[in-house]
């Protein structure tokens, strides 16, 4: 992999694009829960590719190659929301830090619905590179450029959220 | 709760034409170079064609309906004739990104067959050519050959297609060279001149033979090369076969 991310930085397109399709699916389903429309993920992942390609030179660590892809779809996604005009939540300038662990082993019947209607954007990216891409909070903070705490006190309050809202969707039923 | 998320994210359905998506994105600047170069090129393209198709039907529409034709015509190419080319270029520019190889190919080919057709034209156009070819028709399609038309003192009208001949073979020994349209000089007083209309089963062949210059009609103004023509041979050949 770190050859082809080395062939792309010289301007391979093939070798690119063998890196790219490899995470699309990744990237597609990323843009699908900020998005919520097959269209406007397309859109996504196409901007992706471009953005990326256009960029990949600046890519100092080929390893971190998925990382860098991941945060550069996560900020399409948010570029296409505010041209859209719909609702950002911007990184808050203040976070309310949590210096220990966060309980992140909960039991939760999740869905792809909650995932995608009650979290705000920024809950959206940490609950996802936290738990679906893998990162320790280190590097959840690093690809959103915070601070570790306030990357915990999202997951901390991304979690709550999700938890406060099935139980009074228990009650409701 | 990493695979509860997991699993809940691998149900967002992938659509079949994701990597079609990542590679446009790989190839957007690209996509936009020939997209315009891919308009700049069908543009003209389609012009011309839409030019003939409107020519035709021109022809056999009754003259009172000239009028909304115009309005049509314009309408038709600023509603339909522009937007379906810049649909056509998206489409081939996608195709052609999209088909490795044979894609690039087509895309080449594309570029390379209209430019080369142009160029082939033009060099036809200002190449140095016999009068005759200027003058061309097929001798089959020949209908009549008429001198000075439309000027009754000396106006001379033949169907014989060995006369035509005859004229055109005399012609054919004297060469031109296409001069720009803004070199032409339509002072013509100080040189003879003829005008010959040739009638055959399609468009009228006019061309007005002077002793250094010839204007056709169809297809401009000419130097002559190897001048002057000697125009008296042809007002000789008219009065005498007039009489």
């Amino acid at each position: 992999m770190l050859e082809l991310v080395k062939k792309a930085q010289k301007g391979n397109d093939e070798a690119f694009l063998t890196l790219f399709q490899k995470y699309e699916e990744d990237i597609y389903r990323i843009a699908f829960v900020y998005m919520k429309n097959q269209n406007d993920a397309l859109d996504v992942v196409q901007e992706t590719a471009y953005r990326s390609f256009k960029t990949i030179k600046k890519l100092k660590e080929p390893s971190y190659f998925k990382t860098w892809l991941i945060r550069i779809a996560i900020n399409c996604s948010l570029d296409l929301l505010k041209k859209q005009r719909k609702t950002v939540q911007l990184i808050p300038e203040y976070e309310e830090y949590i210096s220990g662990d966060v309980k992140e082993d909960i039991d939760l019947e999740l869905t792809l619905h909650d995932l995608m209607e009650y979290l705000n954007e920024l809950e959206k990216s940490v609950v996802i590179l936290r738990f679906y891409e893998d990162l320790t909070f280190k590097e959840v903070s690093e690809t959103l450029d915070i601070p570790l705490g306030s990357a915990k006190t999202i997951l901390y309050r991304a979690l709550e959220k999700l938890r406060r809202n099935m139980e009074e969707g228990d009650v409701g039923e | 709760m990493s695979n509860k998320i997991k699993k809940e994210m691998d149900k967002i359905v992938i659509p079949k034409n994701i990597s079609e998506r990542s590679m446009l994105g790989v190839n957007q600047a690209k996509a936009k170079t020939l997209f315009f170069v891919l308009l700049i090129i069908l543009l003209p393209l389609n012009s011309y064609i839409y030019k003939f198709v409107f020519q035709y039907i021109y022809g056999i529409i009754p003259m009172t309906w000239t009028g909304i034709m115009n309005v049509f015509v314009i309408l038709f190419y600023l509603l339909v004739l522009i937007p379906l080319t810049i649909y056509l270029s998206e489409k081939l520019v996608k195709y052609s990104l999209t088909n490795g190889r044979k894609g690039k190919v087509f895309l080449s080919l594309l570029i390379i067959v209209p430019i080369t057709v142009f160029s082939l034209n033009l060099f036809d156009v200002y190449r140095e050519k016999g009068l005759d070819e200027v003058i061309n028709y097929r001798e089959s399609n020949f209908e009549s050959l008429v001198f000075n038309e439309g000027n009754p003192e000396y106006e001379w009208r033949t169907d014989n297609k060995e006369q035509a001949e005859e004229i055109r073979n005399f012609l054919s020994q004297y060469r031109v060279k296409r001069m720009k349209d803004r070199e032409w000089d339509s002072d013509v007083s100080s040189e003879k001149g003829v005008r010959i209309t040739v009638y055959t089963k399609g468009n009228p062949i006019i061309t007005s033979i002077y002793e250094e210059r010839v204007l056709d009609v169809g297809s401009g103004p000419y130097w002559v090369v190897n001048g002057p023509i000697d125009v008296e041979w042809l007002i000789n050949y008219m009065e005498e076969h007039s009489q």
